[in-house]
């Protein structure tokens, strides 16, 4: 298997789900971004993989033949809101292997105002076995969504609420730094705590909200990076593991519940095939959808000792200042939630940070970065990035999107496209 | 890259899409009869892809969680009709690559009665490129279902420019209903005379009823493996090798004004070709062929998008009778998707289970004569095409593994079929009760 290395990165800035942009729209945005940042066109691209949720199949052709119809496979992946990272796994397996030098997995959604609900009513829930076993040992809310239940209960199992309330106190504090935010409100403990009770202990200021965007990341071989003069910012993913649910998903126990045991598998898998441990991390980005995973999180990837996952908070060991940064970016907290982009915008945070773009929340003295996406129902990709060389980079576009969000003109498209296209396709720009 | 041999394959009988069997449970049937088959369990696959294009995401592990929770990369994909065989691909290409060494490919669908709609009608179709194309080209008949009128076009496109007829249409459909008598699976298994094919419920352009394929409930599974594996485990005598199989999308072709490129054409000769190349052979060499007949349009412009006649000859295929038994090539011994039935995940996966039994001497009354090579061809508006070329591994006669013959003898599982395949690491909760 060959080393795969990140080569270009974009994302859309998250908004909230007013249906004011089209998936095919959005996507355009972070596939041509990344193309951009990578100083490739399309024609580069010999296999993309895309991920959302929501949609009829073939979405993933409909964003990318703007680019380009050059017949390369194209496929289209879901796995909830890990959606966005199995994209991506799947994009570095095609090069990893060799079949191809260069790939592109591409994230987007297009979400329903409120929390998230099923679309197939008619047929079995995915997670109708998990929402049983919970709701014949805790009961059922019957106005809070599953998802919430499934991470409230998991919650529970703390004893100290207030430690959930500040894990949201410092994403929506980090947030305020990130220009692809939905949200950059500063709070105070108090108003997060006071914020209305959704499902005990989780309060409104501790969930993540619905939203739209789209993130796309461009992966290619050593070969590749060499061929495109790429090495000075490339950011080789050391490792990327993949699990899906253990039988103790659905015991007793409500930390199971929401998957910790992927975290678990993947985790201990990346941390031995890159050959570290987590005391070789300096950033973070995980799957805060709730405060309470953010918590169980730290301690399902090996972050402190078991049962040790609050004492990450006490110390101020979870952000500026301390051991890690976990969620520079503000996390979905306060970033937001698009399932299909989510994992392509923490990787393309990462890589930012690797690179050293980040400007006033840039992580001192990266070395390795730790990401970590996971979808009920299910599967975790836990990855670990390292930046390919110790020499700085500068953007190769005209300004330092880590730090200013811009939307793309139609020159950029241009320097983006393939000659193979449709004009018909082509966005008004 | 490492060769990569389909060891086991399994199927629901395909029916009516009245709900009346869940997806759990046919995802489940189909692969409990592909793990029997290779006579191996659960515990061996190392990865996952599912396919299906009706669903909630983690549908694919709803199913395979019965089997066992593993804790194994499972993939949920789609690609519209050629989905099962995207499936097949992302699972061909985990051996291959090296990094496991027996992966399943699952497909399957649970589908709403009447013809093909958008469960999203709240944003940009991804179809709707070529649908205005068509609108502006040729108009849109309001009561006509849309699929079948890109492949209704496509056909008179053929006919217009190279003196196919409506007659050799019917004679596909004719063909297919008639083959279908002898395939278990099949969802419909009336053979029809041509007359009553032509007159049938006229649908758009030159397609009847019986010209076009239902909707369908039903499931798929394929187990892919390496040689190492296929050795260690004793399968060389039913080992199926893929020994290629290209994927292809549109190139800009499909949005010209030729109604031919419409139903992605251009998609098929690009893949064929490939899958041809990497085989090292030519059409010629292929005895057997599953290809993608929607709507029997589809069927004759593929024989040529296929390379099975020179351009623009397609119809000669029907005319020499070399596209049935006693001639050339057999297309569509299972009945195709006309007859058999079309659960959009499940179709590639089914197209592979006949081709494999077709391999190994297995499909009774229906057996294609001295099989060498056998051609697959799945194909997806949106779009994407996958083509595959099949060869036995070895010449060796085999028996299956299970106590009756599944080619020639559709039957669901029993909880012995289900003991023997399943994981030892499973939840009680979600074990099958049958």
């Amino acid at each position: 298997m060959r080393n795969v290395y990140v080569v270009g990165v974009g994302m859309t800035q998250f908004i909230k789900p007013r249906a004011t942009r089209e998936y095919n729209e959005m996507g355009l945005e972070a596939a041509v971004k990344a193309l951009n940042d990578a100083g490739v066109t399309y024609d580069q691209v010999q296999f993309a993989a895309c991920g959302y949720v929501y949609g009829d199949s073939a979405c993933g052709q409909r964003v990318l033949y703007q680019l380009g119809m050059t017949q390369i496979p194209v496929i289209n992946m879901n796995n909830n809101c890990s959606t966005g990272s199995a994209a991506l796994w799947q994009a570095s397996s095609v090069v990893a292997s060799g079949t191809v030098d260069c790939a592109l997995a591409l994230g987007f959604e297009r979400m329903q105002r409120g929390s998230i609900t099923a679309v197939w009513n008619d047929r079995p829930d995915p997670l109708g076995p998990v929402n049983e076993v919970m709701h014949q040992a805790r009961g059922k809310d019957e106005k809070a969504s599953d998802a919430m239940q499934i991470f409230g209960n998991a919650g529970r199992a703390r004893r100290n609420p207030r430690h959930l309330a500040q894990i949201a106190e410092k994403n929506h504090r980090h947030s305020a730094k990130n220009p692809y935010s939905q949200f950059r409100d500063v709070y105070t403990l108090e108003q997060i705590e006071q914020s209305p009770m959704l499902f005990y202990p989780l309060t409104k200021l501790q969930c993540c909200p619905t939203s739209d965007g789209a993130g796309a990341v461009i992966v290619a071989s050593e070969d590749f990076v060499k061929k495109h003069g790429l090495e000075n910012q490339a950011v080789q993913i050391l490792a990327q593991e993949i699990a899906t649910d253990s039988p103790n998903m659905l015991s007793a126990d409500s930390i199971e519940w929401a998957g910790a045991d992927m975290t678990r598998r993947a985790a201990a898998q990346a941390f031995k095939k890159a050959g570290i441990t987590p005391n070789d991390v300096q950033v973070v980005e995980l799957h805060d959808c709730f405060s309470a995973n953010e918590l169980i999180t730290y301690d399902a990837l090996g972050l402190t000792a078991p049962g040790k996952a609050h004492t990450l908070i006490d110390s101020g060991n979870n952000t500026y200042g301390g051991k890690f940064v976990v969620n520079p970016s503000g996390g979905l907290i306060s970033k937001g939630h698009p399932l299909g982009a989510t994992g392509l915008a923490q990787c393309t945070e990462l890589v930012w940070q690797a690179r050293g773009w980040a400007g006033d929340r840039q992580v001192p003295n990266v070395k390795y970065a730790l990401q970590h996406n996971l979808g009920l129902g299910g599967a975790v990709v836990v990855s670990i990035y390292k930046k390919a060389n110790g020499k700085a980079c500068q953007p190769r576009t005209a300004y330092n999107p880590a730090v200013e969000a811009r939307t793309i003109t139609k020159e950029d498209f241009q320097k983006a496209a393939s000659k193979t296209r449709a004009p018909i396709l082509d966005a008004k720009l | 890259m490492a060769k990569v041999f389909v060891i086991g394959v399994g199927m629901t009988k395909f029916i009516k899409p009245r709900g009346e069997v869940d997806y759990p449970e046919m995802g489940l049937e189909a692969s409990v009869k592909a793990l029997n088959d290779a006579n191996i369990t659960y515990d061996k696959v190392e990865y996952a892809a599912c396919g299906y294009v009706y669903g909630d995401s983690t549908a694919g592990q709803r199913v395979l969680y019965q089997l066992g929770m593993t804790q194994i990369p499972i993939i949920n994909v789609n690609n519209n009709c050629s989905t099962g065989s995207t499936a097949l691909l992302q699972a061909r290409n985990a051996v291959a690559s090296g990094s496991v060494d027996c992966a399943m490919a699952l497909g399957f669908e649970r589908m709403a009665r009447g013809s093909l709609t958008s469960t999203f009608a709240d944003r940009t179709n991804p179809m709707d490129h070529v649908t205005m194309q068509m609108i502006e080209s040729v108009g849109f008949e309001p009561k006509a279902p849309p699929a079948a009128q890109i492949f209704g076009n496509a056909g008179i496109g053929y006919m217009n420019k190279y003196g196919a007829t409506e007659r050799h249409m019917a004679k596909i459909a004719e063909k297919n209903h008639s083959h279908s008598s002898r395939n278990p699976y099949s969802q419909f298994r009336d053979v029809y005379t041509l007359e009553q094919i032509e007159k049938s419920p006229k649908v758009f352009g030159p397609l009847t009823k019986l010209q076009c394929c239902p909707t369908s409930d039903g499931a798929g599974a394929v187990i892919v493996a390496n040689e190492q594996f296929v050795i260690k485990h004793g399968l060389q005598d039913q080992a199926v090798e893929i020994v290629s199989q290209i994927m292809a999308t549109d190139s800009p072709v499909m949005l010209s004004k030729d109604p031919i490129e419409w139903a992605g054409a251009d998609m098929t000769r690009r893949a064929a070709a490939q899958a041809y190349q990497k085989a090292g052979i030519t059409p010629n060499d292929v005895q057997v062929i599953e290809l993608h007949d929607c709507f029997s349009a589809n069927e004759l412009l593929t024989y040529d998008a296929l390379a099975l006649t020179p351009p623009g000859k397609a119809h000669t295929l029907i005319d020499s009778g070399d596209n049935t038994y006693g001639g050339k090539y057999v297309v569509n011994p299972s009945g195709g998707l006309i007859s058999k039935g079309h659960p959009l995940g499940a179709t590639g996966l089914a197209q592979c289970s006949e081709l494999v039994w077709q391999a190994r001497g297995w499909a009774g009354d229906r057996q294609v004569p001295n099989v060498k090579y056998a051609l697959q061809h799945n194909v997806g508006l949106g779009g994407a095409v996958v083509v595959t070329i099949y060869k036995k591994a070895n010449a060796n006669a085999c028996k299956p593994l299970t106590n009756y013959n599944p080619a020639v003898e559709a039957r669901s599982i029993t909880q012995e079929d289900y003991d023997k395949a399943k994981s030892t690491k499973r939840a009680e909760f979600l074990e099958a009760k049958l």
